[in-house]
């Protein structure tokens, strides 16, 4: 026996009161669990919507939602941080390497207009926060496509692992100011990780697009 | 009607095959299929069938359909281009897998 419109919407709502945010989740879930009720319904007639609801929710197990949530969660996670490992990788080796040894030249010459190490430091790690601005604006904006939110896209935002370099940056130049001012080579070690920093605020971004763009595709949003 | 520890390694292999013969399912399509081929013997829950299916999504051997069916979304799970040559690596890994079983199970059988 086939659900109805309005007992469907009855088990979406019943799915999203399992804490179920996301789309993607909502959809594939409230499926099955349409399924499984009319193969319950199919097998015995005389039984009402509520008793085929309950008999269907047996089925699954009530922490079972909560479980595939967690699942997904961690598999996401796990797939992006491969994927920006790969990407980061791909800038090391050549030909990108060029454009990574580039920056790194391009900010140790620009470091000897500095008497102060320390503020060029500073504002190289403050550029970093200016250059992380369109991942910031693109995560708000992605937040929800069409007011539905997606867990593929909540887990391809690099923005607050790339808040990391500018805290550790300017943390460590505090820490050693001293020593920096005596022995300028020690400006070097900050500028890579500056240049880790910029390479990750790109790989991030291009990931993110990607990534929202598939899923756009997928459930034909605009 | 059970899934042991045994079919547990095996299941992403299951659902490439599947797909790999059906072209695209969803996933209560699969535990259905999978419970008639094997006639109730092999019995796919819930709990393991969508980790198996977002984990080869997200490893990019699955691509997602949406489609509109009976007043309500679904989503088919389809094999990539890199999920097909996948699955044939994989068959193979896995019929090897049964044949050694079976020399250690049923030593005599081999000369």
């Amino acid at each position: 026996m086939k659900l109805t419109t309005e007992q469907i919407e009855y088990v979406s709502n019943y799915i999203q009161s399992f804490d179920i945010k996301f789309y993607e989740l909502q959809v594939e879930l409230t499926d099955h669990f349409v399924l499984i009720m009319e193969e319950i319904w199919n097998e015995d007639v005389e039984l009402s919507f509520h008793q085929v609801k309950n008999r269907a929710e047996q089925s699954f197990g009530r922490n079972y939602f909560e479980e595939v949530v967690l699942k997904r969660k961690k598999i996401l996670q796990k797939e992006f941080n491969r994927s920006q490992r790969k990407m980061m990788a791909e800038y090391l080796k050549f030909p990108k390497i060029i454009m990574s040894i580039l920056i790194v030249i391009v900010a140790y010459r620009v470091s000897f207009f500095f008497e102060n190490l320390q503020k060029y430091i500073a504002m190289l790690f403050g550029f970093l926060f200016v250059f992380s601005l369109p991942m910031l604006y693109l995560w708000i904006k992605y937040r929800t496509i069409d007011g539905k939110r997606f867990l593929a896209i909540d887990y391809s935002s690099a923005y607050l692992g790339l808040m990391i370099f500018p805290q550790l940056g300017i943390n460590l130049s505090n820490l050693f100011k001293d020593e920096i001012q005596k022995n300028y080579i020690l400006v070097f070690p900050f500028i890579i990780l500056w240049t880790l920093g910029i390479l990750f605020c790109i790989v991030g971004l291009h990931l993110y697009k990607k990534n929202v763009n598939k899923v756009k595709k997928q459930y034909q949003l605009t | 009607m059970k899934i042991s520890q045994l079919y547990k390694g095996s299941l992403n292999t299951i659902i490439m095959k599947l797909l790999e013969e059906n072209g695209k399912m969803y996933g209560y399509e699969i535990t259905q299929k999978v419970k008639v081929i094997t006639q109730g013997e092999l019995n796919i829950t819930e709990g393991a069938l969508y980790p198996a299916l977002h984990k080869l999504e997200a490893e990019g051997l699955l691509d997602v359909e949406i489609e509109k069916v009976d007043n309500r979304l679904r989503k088919y799970y389809k094999l990539t281009e890199t999920g097909t040559k996948e699955t044939v690596n994989r068959m193979t890994e896995l019929e090897d897998f049964i044949r050694n079983m079976q020399t250690l199970v049923n030593p005599k059988l081999e000369f």
